[in-house]
């Protein structure tokens, strides 16, 4: 069973390998479902994302995967359409209810590296910037944007290290942590947004704190602060550094690596 | 060497004092003759007001008093994991010379530690539904059992089947990843240090994200988009957490990517 997986997934590897160089991304004019609009049912646990379906109407650019299937089925197994696509988005982007007419700017790129996709994410798993209300005027303009205009925010417009320490900050503040009492010890760059890890020291306790924000600052997923459970009683962080992460350099803002 | 030292019979009474959330409990069997009445605190009257533990009692089960024949002697730990009685007619185990409280025989260590007021008050975060983990390991004198309590699952993970992968993730720490559990007692199972865990829970989210996939395959379209959560937020944790995939930050500092499938 273990080697059937290890040849399965090997094989999506080269496939991806081969078809990451070519994927585009995908803009779709389509119709909500609202009844698949998953955000309808209960949310338990901080689950961070939210699905829903929209039947399309046409593509404007780019191939479907046929891997993701387009058949939705309603509660009692009825198909309700054979041409609708599954599309999910980052919870904290769509509070409200989401455009029936919609241009969809999707791309699973970045995500089909890792794992098999089981439905589209709209660009920059945000609502706002994939799910855009249609018109013709609208759908004219996306258009004739680039992939490389639409895949990724230019970086002059992304947000600076520094201020990401001022969203953390201001994240952390009910806790009593200010920006000096912030260290991050790895920033990482994915599409339109910034993977953060974090830690700072509370109550003789270190915590690590991960979040994504994007480059208007949102924070788009958080984790709660965990005390990690390798820090010794006392200890500095730069020490725990060094015996536990001795790769990273855990930086304050302004403070420079040596 | 003094034969007589009272520093141990201090030491255990401070012990008492101060422990009273300790496994240790006051229970009325055979005491050595030649050992000496411990000195009872108001608040060891307290514990047990109805027991006098003036008689013939012995208030450590985990404990042997060694006359040295002049009067004097020193306590003596029994070997760990010997059997003693936890109180209540509670089964338990001498750990450090003091009686621990373990699963009774036939009783799944998992289901004990989940029903277990003591269990969960020492471990408060495995057993928060929201904020601590969907499962753990748990530890009996360095055993180690996969653990998920089923409150920490929501009911709609339950009806979609996941609860079954989140029993997969733990059971492979169970069978690959090298715990560590306390030398004795009971507890939660842990890793050596932040890296090894970084590379096994690479490793059981891999073997999880398989079992979801498996799952979702098979599943009818009211579960999908559930199950779609759960690989989603799996994924989440494997490249925003633990970078299972490698990656490299804006200072050039590259994390090393884990090798999966792992075996």
């Amino acid at each position: 069973m273990q080697l059937k997986h290890y040849c399965y997934y090997s094989l999506v590897a080269v496939f991806l390998a081969t078809s990451i160089a070519s994927a585009e991304i995908l803009i779709i004019h389509g119709r909500l479902l609202p009844e698949t609009d998953s955000r309808r049912g209960e949310q338990l646990k901080p689950i961070s994302r939210g699905y829903v379906r929209y039947e399309i109407i046409e593509i404007g650019r780019g191939k479907l995967d046929s891997a993701i299937s387009n058949t939705s089925k309603n509660e009692n197994g009825q198909v309700i359409s054979t041409n609708a696509i599954p599309i999910s988005f980052l919870l904290r982007t769509a509070q409200g209810p989401l455009p029936p007419d919609a241009i969809l700017i999707l791309d699973n790129g970045f995500w089909e590296q890792f794992v098999p996709q089981h439905s589209y994410r709209v660009l920059g798993e945000e609502s706002w910037r994939g799910i855009l209300p249609y018109s013709p005027e609208a759908w004219k303009a996306i258009l004739e944007k680039s992939n490389v205009e639409l895949a990724e925010v230019p970086p002059a417009d992304r947000l600076t290290r520094d201020e990401i320490y001022a969203v953390l900050a201001k994240s952390l503040a009910e806790r009593g942590i200010t920006e000096q009492d912030i260290y991050i010890w790895f920033l990482r760059r994915i599409p339109f947004q910034w993977v953060v890890n974090a830690c700072f020291l509370k109550d003789g306790q270190l915590y690590d704190y991960t979040v994504t924000v994007n480059d208007r600052g949102n924070i788009l997923i958080d984790y709660e602060p965990k005390p990690n459970r390798y820090y010794h009683d006392g200890e500095g962080v730069a020490a725990f550094f060094s015996r536990e992460r001795p790769d990273f350099k855990p930086l304050r803002r302004h403070e420079q690596p040596e | 060497m003094t034969p007589h030292r009272p520093w141990p019979l201090f030491v255990l009474s401070l012990a008492l004092w101060t422990g009273t959330s300790s496994a240790q409990t006051w229970t009325t069997v055979w005491t050595p003759g030649s050992a000496p009445a411990p000195t009872h605190t108001k608040m060891e009257q307290e514990m047990e007001p109805e027991k006098d533990h003036h008689s013939e009692t012995n208030c450590y089960p985990c404990k042997e008093w060694e006359a040295y024949g002049d009067g004097g002697g020193k306590w003596v730990d029994y070997p760990d994991g010997t059997e003693c009685d936890a109180g209540d007619d509670k089964p338990g185990k001498c750990c450090d010379g003091i009686c621990v409280e373990v699963p009774p025989k036939g009783t799944d260590p998992c289901e004990w530690a989940i029903g277990n007021d003591d269990f969960r008050k020492k471990h408060p975060r495995q057993f928060h539904p929201v904020f601590g983990p969907e499962g753990f390991i748990v530890c009996i004198f360095e055993e180690t059992y996969p653990c998920v309590p089923p409150d920490n699952i929501p009911q709609a993970w339950k009806n979609a089947g996941i609860d079954k992968c989140v029993q997969r993730h733990e059971q492979y720490h169970k069978d690959h990843s090298p715990i560590q559990c306390p030398p004795c007692g009971t507890g939660i199972g842990d890793f050596a240090d932040a890296e090894t865990q970084r590379k096994e829970e690479c490793c059981a989210y891999y073997d999880t994200l398989l079992c979801l996939n498996d799952l979702l395959n098979a599943a009818s379209d009211n579960h999908k988009a559930t199950i779609q959560k759960a690989i989603d937020d799996a994924t989440d944790k494997m490249l925003h957490e633990y970078h299972c995939w490698g990656g490299i930050d804006d200072q050039g500092i590259q994390y090393e990517r884990v090798q999966m499938p792992c075996n």
